[in-house]
């Protein structure tokens, strides 16, 4: 069987036709305050409840938001990190925040402010720590802080897919980014969309008047074609139900959320 | 499989699931459930899998479903239940506290999966898995692979210096690349290497069990093979020393011939005597090829030892 990689939320996971496969390149584009962390943390999450090394990049939080959101979905995430299981990057660029981190969570950081060559230096001697991992799963959240207004040039992050779609497609692995849509020209997103397999977007949208906005989680793009004619005409609702992240297809009833871990 | 059969239904064996991933359950349960008193089931395989909604092991859902299912059914069906947990092999975690072989003696397994007993973070991963499968009530645990894989083994960077720290430093030891064969050659070195050894797999046994609480009765896996002389090939094998383990558990689980796989008729309850003199219970795990000379062997074991304690590997034979 083809090895895949789920996220662990079934509505998503059956709609991938069981998952990702191996060498997928993932774009998650949302909305600034949409919190789509959840939805990568049940991704960071699922890997290791299937076994396979993590990589997490944060540019936007500390370590320790992550590592409190994967305990919550249930998994020992302190645990992980002494299995070396669970690879920490920090790029965090806040200076506010900096002086708090633990510095036991990473022996990885990215200090240049915007770096994406720091980043894929970090990227890389995590891989190697990793010993060739079998599988392998890597999170950056997000692309956003490399990119035009925050840079002065797409280029290098451009560069810097194509080198992961080579080396996932080579060795194996997942690679997911999150990107804040609002926060850069729509010609920077066209040229990010255009080099990945697979991109998720996540947008509030009103589905009814006077009721709250919901958020709408699509598949923009997906490189196996025939699931893709499917995949463009589903539209999931992402929300929170008793604390915990539900994903069902809309118009569908609910999947029971105890499906999930 | 007949006589497996007749002899489970007689409960002169209990049956032992090693693969439940690859069991059917319900349809076995359907079949045997009324002659069964008490059922083996690994909780925790050599590839590092669990089969319960572990915190820090991996773990299908799927899986974890299926074992559900099976200890409801049988707490339904009045059967006990022991869980094994394979300890120092896990092929998940292999690549980052693995073993390190010295010369090129090849155990008759693959030692890759295994981890070195000298890995504390290690350690605590299994006390909090023990911690965690006491929660599903089993009848009593069994360690599985508590020991070193081979006698050349193991030669990682905490090893060599703890060892060498243990014998005093002497020079031979501290150069950067002592070797196995210098060891043996300096009688008293290797002594103390072996006692080393073996002090190292009795405290990672210790650690293992330091979060459990009382009441579950605690195993732990003794091979028998391929060594004939069991005490000596123990420690020297598998730097397990019975006395000292026996501190820490309520028994033992004396696994048969899991590699060589040639039951001898030459074996007979004598060979369990270091064990039963421990004054612990014995029991025995048997997962090799089920022929009439097994059958033999193991229906003359079961009925030496007192009660029924022999477990037999069904499905997923080899
Ligand atoms: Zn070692």
């Amino acid at each position: 069987m083809k090895e895949v990689y789920k996220f662990g939320i079934p509505a998503l996971d059956e709609a991938l036709g069981g998952g990702y496969v191996d060498g997928s390149i993932v774009l998650v584009e949302d909305e600034m305050g949409i919190p789509s962390e959840v939805l990568l943390a049940h991704f960071i999450v699922q890997g290791l409840r299937s076994g396979d090394d993590i990589i997490v990049l944060l540019s936007e939080h500390p370590i320790s938001y992550y590592i409190a959101l994967i305990n919550l979905l249930g998994f020992n995430a302190e645990m992980a990190i002494k299995m070396g299981r669970l690879v920490f990057i920090d790029a965090m660029l806040n200076p506010f925040v900096a002086g708090k981190r633990v510095p036991y969570y990473s022996k990885y950081a990215v200090r240049n402010v915007g770096s994406i060559s720091e980043v894929r230096q970090a990227l890389q001697s995590a891989i190697q720590e990793l010993k060739e991992p079998q599988k392998l799963r890597i999170v950056i959240d997000s692309l956003s802080q490399f990119l035009p207004p925050l840079v002065q040039n797409p280029q290098q992050v451009v560069i810097f897919l194509q080198q992961q779609m080579v080396e996932r497609k080579e060795r194996g692995g997942v690679f997911m980014a999150l990107l804040h849509r609002d926060c850069h020209e729509p010609q920077i997103i066209k040229s990010v969309e255009y080099i990945v397999d697979s991109v998720i977007s996540l947008e509030r949208v009103k589905t009814e008047a006077g009721k709250p906005a919901e958020i709408i989680l699509r598949f923009l793009k997906h490189d196996d074609l025939v699931l893709f004619e499917k995949l463009q005409n589903q539209s999931f609702i992402y929300k929170f139900e008793g604390g915990k992240l539900a994903v069902y297809e809309m118009g569908k009833i609910p999947l029971r959320t105890d499906l999930g871990w | 499989m007949r006589a497996v059969d007749e002899l489970l239904k007689a409960k002169v064996l209990l049956p032992a699931i090693k693969r439940p991933a690859d069991f059917d359950i319900v349809e076995f349960f359907s079949e045997y459930g009324r002659y069964i008193a008490h059922l083996a089931i690994v909780i925790k395989n050599d590839h590092g899998e669990v089969f319960y909604e572990s915190s820090c092991a991996p773990c299908s859902m799927e899986n974890a479903r299926k074992l559900k299912t099976c200890l409801d059914l049988a707490s339904a069906l009045d059967i006990e239940y022991t869980f094994l947990v394979y300890c120092f092999s896990d092929t998940v975690l292999s690549k980052r506290f693995g073993v390190v072989r010295e010369g090129v003696e090849t155990p008759p397994f693959d030692f890759r999966k295994f981890i070195c007993p000298n890995k504390p973070e290690y350690r605590q991963y299994l006390s909090e898995i023990i911690r965690e499968i006491e929660e599903l009530r089993p009848s009593s645990i069994v360690l599985m692979d508590v020991r070193y894989p081979w006698r050349n083994f193991c030669f990682c960077k905490r090893c060599r210096s703890e060892f060498a720290e243990y014998a005093g430093s002497p020079t031979i030891l501290t150069s950067s690349h002592y070797l196995l064969e210098v060891l043996q050659q300096y009688e008293q070195y290797y002594e103390m290497w072996l006692e080393w050894r073996s002090k190292v797999v009795s405290e990672a046994l210790a650690e293992i069990l330091s979060k459990k609480k009382e009441g579950i009765p605690v195993y732990v896996e003794i091979i028998l093979d391929p060594v004939s002389e069991m005490y000596k090939g123990l420690v020297e094998f598998f730097a397990q020393d019975i006395e000292k383990m026996a501190q820490f558990v309520d028994g033992f689980m004396v696994n048969l011939f899991p590699y060589s796989g040639v039951p001898n008729e030459r074996v007979t309850i004598e060979i369990l005597e270091p064990l039963l003199a421990t004054n612990k219970d014995v029991r025995i795990f048997y997962e090799g090829k089920i022929d009439d000379r097994a059958i033999k062997v193991l229906r003359y074991i079961s009925s030496k030892l007192e009660s029924e304690r022999v477990f037999i590997n069904i499905g997923g034979q080899k």
